[in-house]
């Protein structure tokens, strides 16, 4: 019983509890008040009663010590008939002091059991019984009538039964009817007051199951007064704009904009609870309409840089290794759908055993949340190599960890690297050539004098000695392998270079430049100094892009002790002297040339393109240039002093090869 | 047995030049650079000395011009690059006798040698590296020794004679006749070059015969060959000229 009223609804609680209170409250006040009234009612018939049957004993007592019977029967009759009495009075009679019957209304017989029904006793003014006679009920009120201290007789008064009790019903019947009447107008004042209290609760609930179902837009009829314009508020449009309210800023007089003030949105109106509770309802639905139209906004502003970036986005699990997301560029840069891509590791488009790149910076993240790797190979469709500048950074998405890096594709720059590194080889190959052509006639001369040598024997048809002629056949050997030597390096300096470099022992290119000009160096009376340590670690790089670099600085020293020999005249003493060694975890080479050095100005300018102190037509500038292109690629250094007259020193410096 | 003086940086050239040599017979001295060969030359003073003009140090052309200050009549072949003329024209001019072009071929080397071991001995005969002969169908100048400079004079004394003393022959071609053994350096070119300007001022056809190979190349270096038609040999020339004036 208890349960079913507990899952009855609020309005009809309140309705069921008001209705039984009514009721219990009236039942009540009948039940006393039937009882007082009632009470009251038969007291005063019983003393109106009594009055009657007083005034006859007043005025009768003449007639019965006149014993003037037939005087009593008319008072009596007169007593009986005056006015209303006659509706209430059922009968009168007196008797004697003896009890015995003086007079009475009766038209027919006495009955006689009334003369002892009601006695009244000793020294008692009036007494009232229920009697019965002749089939009907009666109230007998008995009054003694008395002369002096005698008494004369009693006065015995019958009222009507069937009288008092039309009388009571109609008083009952009153009674109940405004009961009832109270109980109905309780009831409808229930009802209304009810209705008060929970139809804004019900509205509540609706508008909040509308808004759970997403439905933020639909109006909330809490009252009249609440209308929104979303548009009004300026922190709705403009998302970039913070939200007095909502952010939680110091609401400071000065800072608050003028169309905040009073915000339109964020209200406090009086009332009662059901009304403070609604306000409070409204602001909150007000809130969420405004942080979903700004997480909306920003998801909108975000999405399309991420989607019509002309840089490849991919988001990438950092757990799994696996695919999040990815823009449209980024599918079209590695030539897989966005559903391929989604199925697929970090393993399926960079080689995990890259030095630099997306793998190096998940091992090694280093103490930058984001990393800067340029040139990484990275893989297409189809296992084609391509090379990137990644840009990765650390981030949470869709509460994951991730990694979120954009691949720009370098390798056309990449190639057309390769190609003006591979061109300004060729240019090299060019200066080279009188060195070259010197280091290779050499054993060509050998060789041939050995070979005309062997000739003119067999012509003149003279016995060579045997000794001689193994010292002839052992040194052409030797010669045609010193040209076979000097022409294989020669083809593995203009070699086009793979993309990818090697550990390199650094000492190798630098003994390269001098297998080709070494003795053209020593014909221009400059002497070579090399001082290389051995045993030191490799560096990643391509020898003979390195070789090349070390023939510019040569060369270039080469040129600087020429020009100071042109200004002094005289073929003064000269040296160029390279080292080798370890220094700081970085293998580092020195180039120092006891030439004519260069203007502390030009020091400046003179890694970059175009810029040339020789005489126009005889350098394009772009040695130097160059080699410090091939230098960042394999992350070296480069770095020059110099001093007019003096000479100059070039130091280069690479990462040991781990 | 006469004995030569190679100096070559090159240990390799210079152990094959001294097999070689041996084997045409001479007596072999070798120096590896400028200052040893020298020293050498002082200590040995050979009538030949064959030297490599690229060297560290002390290069041919220095060791070409100390020797010919110390004797003059020393005879200095020069070892030059392949088709190195200019090199070739400023060993001449610092009175080399000859030059040998890298890679040596033995023929070239011999070819040299033989030359040079004629100028030697015509040295003792006659020191005239230049006579005027008439032919029928020429004046013939003929270079038999060193042709230089120094005998300027001398030639276009000759030469005089040659152009304006025989009004007969004016209309006569010119054969410059350069013979196996002879040498021309820079100022015998120049004056060459100066009388066939002249000849052909005066109307004459004019044709070199030169056998030696290599001071044909320098004559085509030197840009006598625009002046003059050049050829391997006398007979040649002369069949040219004939074709020519015919």
């Amino acid at each position: 019983m208890i349960a079913r009223f507990r899952s009855l609804s609020l309005r009809y609680k309140l309705f069921l509890t008001s209705v039984g209170m009514v009721l219990l409250i009236s039942g009540v006040i009948a039940l006393v008040a039937r009882g007082i009234l009632l009470g009251t009612l038969h007291r005063e018939l019983e003393l109106r009663g009594a009055a009657i049957a007083q005034s006859i004993a007043e005025r009768g007592g003449g007639y019965v010590l006149d014993k003037d019977q037939a005087g009593l029967v008319a008072l009596l009759f007169d007593a009986a008939q005056l006015g209303e009495r006659k509706a209430l009075v059922s009968y009168l009679f007196i008797t004697n002091a003896d009890g015995e019957l003086l007079a009475h209304t009766f038209i027919r017989p006495f009955p006689g059991e009334l003369l002892r029904a009601n006695v009244n006793p000793e020294g008692q003014q009036t007494s009232a019984r229920q009697v019965s006679f002749d089939g009907q009920e009666a109230v007998d009120i008995a009054v003694p009538m008395q002369e002096g201290i005698y008494t004369l007789g009693t006065v015995h008064v019958g009222l009507r039964q069937r009288h008092i009790d039309a009388l009571e019903d109609k008083l009952r019947l009153t009674f109940l009817g405004f009961i009832s009447l109270v109980g109905v107008i309780f009831f409808l004042l229930a009802l209304t007051s009810s209705g008060y209290v929970v139809r804004p609760l019900l509205r509540l609930t609706k508008a909040a199951e509308s808004i759970s179902r997403g439905q933020l837009d639909q109006p909330l009829e809490l009252d009249q007064e609440l209308s929104w314009d979303p548009r009004e508020c300026p922190a709705y449009g403009d998302t970039d704009l913070p939200c007095w309210h909502l952010d939680q800023l110091d609401k400071a007089p000065d800072h608050t904009p003028p169309t905040c003030n009073p915000c339109k949105f964020y209200r406090s109106r009086s009332g009662d609870e059901v009304v403070q509770l609604a306000n409070a309802f409204a602001n909150m639905v007000w809130s969420i309409k405004l942080y979903r139209n700004r997480l909306r906004e920003s998801e909108e502003r975000y999405r399309p840089l991420f989607d019509a970036n002309p840089d490849a986005f991919l988001v990438l699990r950092v757990d799994t290794l696996r695919f999040l997301d990815a823009n449209p560029r980024a599918q079209e840069l590695y030539g897989y759908s966005k559903r391929e891509l989604l199925d697929m590791t970090l393993a399926g488009l960079e080689p995990a055993d890259n030095p630099t790149g997306v793998h190096r910076f998940l091992q090694d993240p280093g103490p930058e949340r984001q990393v800067l790797s340029s040139k990484v190979r990275h893989f297409r469709r189809g296992k084609e190599p391509i090379f990137v500048n990644v840009h990765a950074c650390r981030a949470n998405y869709l509460g994951r960890e991730v990694v979120i890096f954009s691949a720009v594709d370098v390798t056309e720059l990449v190639e057309k690297d390769a190609q003006l590194i591979q061109a300004s080889k060729m240019k090299t190959l060019g200066e080279m050539s009188a060195g070259m052509a010197h280091e290779l006639n050499q054993p060509l001369n050998a060789i041939k004098l050995g070979s005309d040598l062997l000739a003119l024997m067999h012509e003149q048809g003279q016995c060579v000695l045997p000794e001689r002629f193994s010292r002839v056949l052992s040194q052409i050997s030797a010669q045609v392998d010193r040209a076979a030597r000097i022409i294989a390096h020669l083809r593995e300096f203009g070699r086009k270079s793979e993309l990818t470099p090697d550990a390199v022992d650094i000492n190798t290119p630098i003994r390269g430049v001098f297998t080709l000009i070494g003795q053209q160096l020593a014909l221009q009376n400059i002497a070579v100094d090399l001082d290389l340590t051995e045993g030191l670690p490799r560096v990643l790089a391509h020898s003979n892009r390195l070789e090349q670099v070390f023939f510019n600085l040569v060369n270039n020293a080469r040129d600087a002790i020429q020009l100071l020999r042109a200004q002094r005249g005289g073929d003064s003493y000269a040296e160029i002297s390279i080292r080798s060694w370890l220094e700081d975890g970085r293998v580092a080479v020195s180039v120092s040339d006891t030439g004519c050095g260069i203007e502390p100005q030009a020091l400046q300018k003179i890694f970059e393109p175009f810029f040339t102190t020789k005489e126009a037509g005889e350098g394009m500038g772009l040695g130097l240039a160059i080699s410090y292109g091939i230098l960042k690629d394999y992350d070296g250094d480069i770095a020059v002093g110099s001093e007019v007259g003096e000479g100059t020193t070039f130091k280069v410096t690479f990462p040991a090869a781990a | 047995m006469r004995s030569i003086l190679v100096i070559d940086d090159e240990h390799p050239t210079l152990v094959m030049f001294a097999l070689l040599l041996e084997a045409l017979g001479y007596d072999v001295i070798t120096a590896a650079d400028g200052a040893a060969g020298l020293a050498a030359f002082e200590r040995h003073r050979p009538a030949l000395v064959l030297t490599d003009i690229k060297m560290p140090g002390i290069d041919g052309l220095e060791v070409l011009r100390r020797i010919k200050a110390q004797s003059p009549a020393t005879e200095v072949i020069v070892i030059t690059g392949h088709g190195d003329v200019d090199l070739a024209m400023a060993a001449l001019n610092l009175k080399a006798s000859d030059f040998i072009d890298k890679p040596i071929s033995q023929a070239a080397l011999q070819t040299a040698l033989r030359r040079s071991e004629e100028r030697i001995g015509r040295l003792a005969a006659s020191d005239n590296p230049a006579q005027v002969r008439h032919t029928a169908d020429a004046i013939v100048l003929e270079i038999t020794g060193t042709f230089s400079g120094a005998f300027r004079c001398d030639l276009t004394d000759a030469g005089k004679p040659l152009f304006t003393h025989a009004p007969g022959v004016t209309d006569k071609p010119l054969l410059i006749n350069v013979s196996e053994c002879a040498s021309i350096n820079g100022a015998g070119i120049t004056s060459l070059g100066r009388i066939i300007q002249e000849a052909r001022g005066q109307g004459r056809a004019v044709a070199i015969a030169c056998p030696p190979e290599n001071f044909r190349r320098v004559f085509t270096a030197s840009g006598l060959t625009r002046l003059a038609s050049l050829h391997e040999s006398e007979m040649q020339a002369t069949q040219a000229l004939r074709a020519r004036v015919g």
